[in-house]
């Protein structure tokens, strides 16, 4: 176990230099001089020249990526031209709303679709069985951003349950300060439960909305695998060594057919991430998504560099955590990975 | 007296499928019967029948009696305590009939809970090293500790025997136990199976395709065609009274001393029409 | 006719740091198939048994040793030459299923080996097809069949066909009836001795069954962990088996009734 934490471990690492260089070359192939867009048309060409050598740019393209490394490691994240603010605030600001949005959505689709797959398989009846497929097809049809719409339409201006689209707190609340950045963890750390609460009801609406295409995804993944392996001769060896259904259900099937649904959630977590745009859009969340677009943009790359290194980050330690998840219930990844 | 089993009118349909028609079965205590067939015979299906344990969809109709009080089939929970405990069943292939990501000593164990509830965890171990050293597995202890993949089909196998006995059930039905294993472990493993249930006198169903296996350990053959009981013989006499359709199965194997000659087919002993009849 | 000499098969399982440890699937081992003869190779799981078909195949390369087919070396041989011998040397498995595209009709999957041979004229492939069907007891009017709408013994029957419209001269039977019912094996090993008879086909019959061997093979080579164990003509090996496996493979089979 310790060997293939370790292996792991590595492999992310090298996945994560991976990232950074990738994003650093997309920064240096990008059209447009960095000193130039800094500067403005209308700067001289002295002072541009000078800016860049200032920049660092003119250095050798390895030496620049060192710099690059160091500087991110350190906490400089560059500064963003375009809102004359540093990256590092810019992001410190909105990509914990990102995360916490992309996590609760998460949560969301794998909580559903296991407690749903799991009574559907477990009693096979009109109820417990047609209610998780439709929803799985109804879940992999719609358009997010539509859903959201008719979601606010219905919880919000109809029936009044859920807050409208007015970002992760109403005014006048204060967010809690923590060192999370994410709104409900902070508060339960301050013990603040009234605004733990407010701040989950504000998520309630835009996290399902980005969790629902997950959610119908790792529901019939799940389903399909839970009927697969109920149906291997060892389920059927255990019921006829006196073991209970329920019991059979629990200790062979489940196991055996969760793997591939974790596998499957490692990946998913990456695309929450970075996929939630248009769902910041519908819900006026202050999240990283809105901010990397007008990045793109206006070609204010190093807020676009940072969130993907940010992202990549997340998305390898999302997938480090669920290979060790799934080599500690199958002997058998551990036993591959330590030959 | 009454018998260890005694199947009446037993009938199983898949839908529009009929699998089994009016079976009429029973066996005494210690009977040893070898239940032969070709696919799509049922008998599997019978065997499954006889623990409940059909797929849901399976249509049911007929009683089995079990020591003499009808199995409680529509009951699950009451079942539970008839499997394992009164009826042992051993699976056709040994190297899917465990979990691969659950160790030996987790199914032994878990095998050994379900037919002794009260049974504490290091008592448990303990039993579970004693079985595996029953049916001859070396280091046992440490083998517990191994996962399916690390053992060989005949192990496996002899493994699927030990905790089909925790319960010291009084019929073993066997499904096709030695099928999927070679030829010099399908010997060890039948005299394994001779042997147990020899030494603990228990009835004893082996569900086989091959009659020269159940000649093995068995004394008594029931042959099924199509869902039907076609005959049942003791071994002795199977051939001097055998059924045309046990004759053309016996004929139709490449026995020693066929050599060069046609291999009879069940054509040659039975009429076309008796398979629909069948 | 197909001869292997002096085959020899590692295989490796690679640890990602180099090393690992390594199987001899088959140690030396030479076989010869002669015209219109069948060779039966009879071994248990992990004798090396089907690695020798498929190197006989030309599926996989020996590590050493060489095939040689009509007195030509093709071990190595590429191209038309190639081709030439696939043609002539034909696999049957045992997995009749698994070696037919559920996807297509029993007549398309019969017209593939006509096309790959190139050599018939396309407005002969039906009557073909219904000749060999009938050759081999099947009804022509399962050329419009899926393979799932068959019976074991049917497909299995097809799997031959298949082999027999390349007009091959040797079939490489590997375990063809294991999998099949005692009444269908049977129809399908007459079958089997009825093309060898009229068609004057060799066999490399690879199995696990003695009794099968015994009433199919004219000569038996028994292998054990790639090692040849015994070999003799059938008659022999059964009446007086020089190794001590043999006797004991021998020993371990179900009575016989």
């Amino acid at each position: 176990m310790i060997r293939i934490a370790a292996s792991r471990l590595a492999t992310s690492l090298i996945a994560l230099l991976g990232a950074a260089l990738f994003a650093f070359i997309a920064l240096r192939v990008a059209p447009g001089d960095a000193a130039r867009l800094v500067l403005g048309p209308f700067a001289t060409d002295e002072a541009v020249q000078a800016l860049r050598v200032k920049m660092g740019l003119d250095d050798p393209l390895p030496v620049q990526f060192w710099h690059y490394l160091t500087s991110f490691v350190s906490g400089d994240w560059g500064w963003s031209y375009s809102l004359g603010q540093s990256v590092r605030d810019l992001l410190g600001e909105r990509f914990p709303a990102t995360l916490e949005l992309g996590l609760y959505a998460f949560l969301f689709a794998l909580v559903a679709a296991v407690s749903l797959a799991v009574i559907g398989a477990f009693r096979r009846g009109l109820l417990s069985d047609g209610v998780p497929r439709a929803l799985s097809v109804f879940a992999l049809a719609v358009p997010q951003f539509w859903f959201g719409i008719v979601a606010l339409i219905i919880g919000f201006e109809m029936l009044g349950l859920f807050p409208g689209p007015s970002g992760r707190l109403p005014p006048g609340v204060t967010a809690p300060a923590g060192p999370t950045g994410l709104y409900t963890i902070d508060a339960l750390l301050a013990g603040d439960l009234a605004t733990f609460a407010t701040a989950l009801h504000y998520l309630a609406l835009p996290a399902i909305t980005l969790g629902l295409l997950p959610f119908g995804f790792l529901l019939r993944l799940l389903r399909a695998n839970l009927l697969d392996v109920a149906g291997e001769p060892f389920v059927l060896v255990a019921r006829a060594q006196g073991q209970s259904h329920f019991r059979v259900f629990l200790r062979y099937v489940l196991p055996n057919a969760i793997i591939p649904t974790l596998m499957a959630s490692g990946l998913i977590l990456g695309q929450l991430l970075a996929g939630s745009v248009l769902v910041e859009r519908v819900f006026n969340w202050p999240g990283a998504g809105s901010l990397v677009t007008q990045g793109l943009l206006q070609q204010d790359y190093s807020v676009v560099q940072t969130f993907i290194l940010l992202s990549a980050f997340i998305y390898i330690l999302a997938n480090l955590f669920v290979d060790l998840l799934a080599a500690a219930i199958d002997p058998r990844i551990a036993r591959g990975a330590g030959q | 007296m009454t018998g260890l089993l005694d199947i009446r009118r037993l009938s199983v349909a898949f839908g529009p499928t009929r699998a089994l028609s009016d079976i009429d079965l029973a066996l005494e205590p210690g009977t040893r019967l070898g239940l032969v067939g070709e696919s799509g015979s049922g008998k599997s299906t019978l065997g499954l029948a006889v623990l409940g344990l059909l797929p849901p969809d399976a249509a049911c109709t007929g009683e089995v009696r079990f020591q003499g009080e009808p199995l409680p089939w529509s009951d699950d929970r009451a079942m539970t305590r008839v499997r394992g405990r009164r009826i042992g069943f051993i699976y056709q292939d040994p190297m899917a009939a465990f979990s691969p990501v659950h160790t030996i000593g987790t199914h032994i164990t878990r095998a050994l809970r379900a037919a002794h509830p009260g049974v504490g965890r290091r008592e448990a171990l303990d039993w579970s090293v004693a079985l595996l050293e029953e049916v001859e597995i070396n280091k046992p202890r440490e083998r517990l500790d191994h996962y399916p993949n690390e053992y060989s089909g005949g192990m496996l196998q002899r493994v699927m025997i030990a905790a089909a006995l925790v319960g010291d059930p009084d019929l073993l039905i066997a499904d096709e136990p030695t099928t999927a294993l070679d030829v010099t472990t399908q010997a060890s493993v039948l005299g394994m199976l001779d042997r147990i249930v020899e030494a603990r006198g228990m009835g004893f169903i082996l569900i086989s395709h091959d009659l020269g296996v159940v000649a093995e350990a068995c004394r008594e053959v029931a042959v099924m065609y199509g869902g039907k009981l076609i005959q049942r013989v003791a071994l002795a006499d199977l051939k001097a009274e055998a059924h045309p359709y046990t004759r053309a199965l016996l004929e139709a194997r490449p026995t020693f001393g066929k050599r060069g000659q046609r291999l009879s087919t069940i054509a040659d002993f039975l009429p076309s029409d008796w398979f629909d009849d069948a | 006719m197909l001869e292997l000499d002096a085959i020899t098969k590692v295989f490796r399982k690679r640890g990602p740091f180099g090393g690992g440890r390594s199987t001899v699937a088959l140690d030396r081992i030479s076989v010869r198939i002669g015209d219109g003869r069948t060779l039966g190779v009879i071994g248990e799981s992990g004798s090396g048994k089907s690695t020798l078909a498929r190197i006989a195949l030309r599926m996989i390369a020996p590590d050493s040793g060489t095939v040689r087919f009509g007195g030509r070396d093709i071990t190595r041989v590429s191209g038309k030459a190639l081709r030439d011998f696939r043609r002539k040397v034909q696999p049957v498995f045992q997995d009749s299923a698994g070696a037919l595209d559920p996807r297509m009709t029993i007549a398309r999957i019969l017209r593939e080996p006509l096309m790959l041979r190139g050599d018939v004229p396309r407005a002969e492939w039906s009557k073909r097809i219904t000749d060999i069907l009938t050759a081999i007891d099947l009804s022509p009017a399962l050329r419009d069949r899926y393979p799932r709408q068959l019976s074991g013994g049917q497909r299995q029957r097809i799997g031959i066909a298949r082999a027999l419209l390349m007009e091959p001269e040797i079939l490489i039977l590997d375990e063809p009836v294991s999998a099949l019912d005692v009444s269908v094996q049977a129809n399908v090993l007459n079958l089997l001795r009825d093309l060898q008879r009229d068609r004057g086909l060799s066999y490399l019959f690879i199995g696990h069954d003695l009794s099968i061997a015994e009433y199919f093979c004219d000569d038996i080579l028994v292998l054990h962990n790639g090692v040849q164990k015994d070999f003799a003509d059938a008659e022999t090996l059964f009446r007086d088996p020089k190794d001590d496996y043999t006797r004991t493979l021998l020993a371990a089979m179900p009575r016989q009734l």
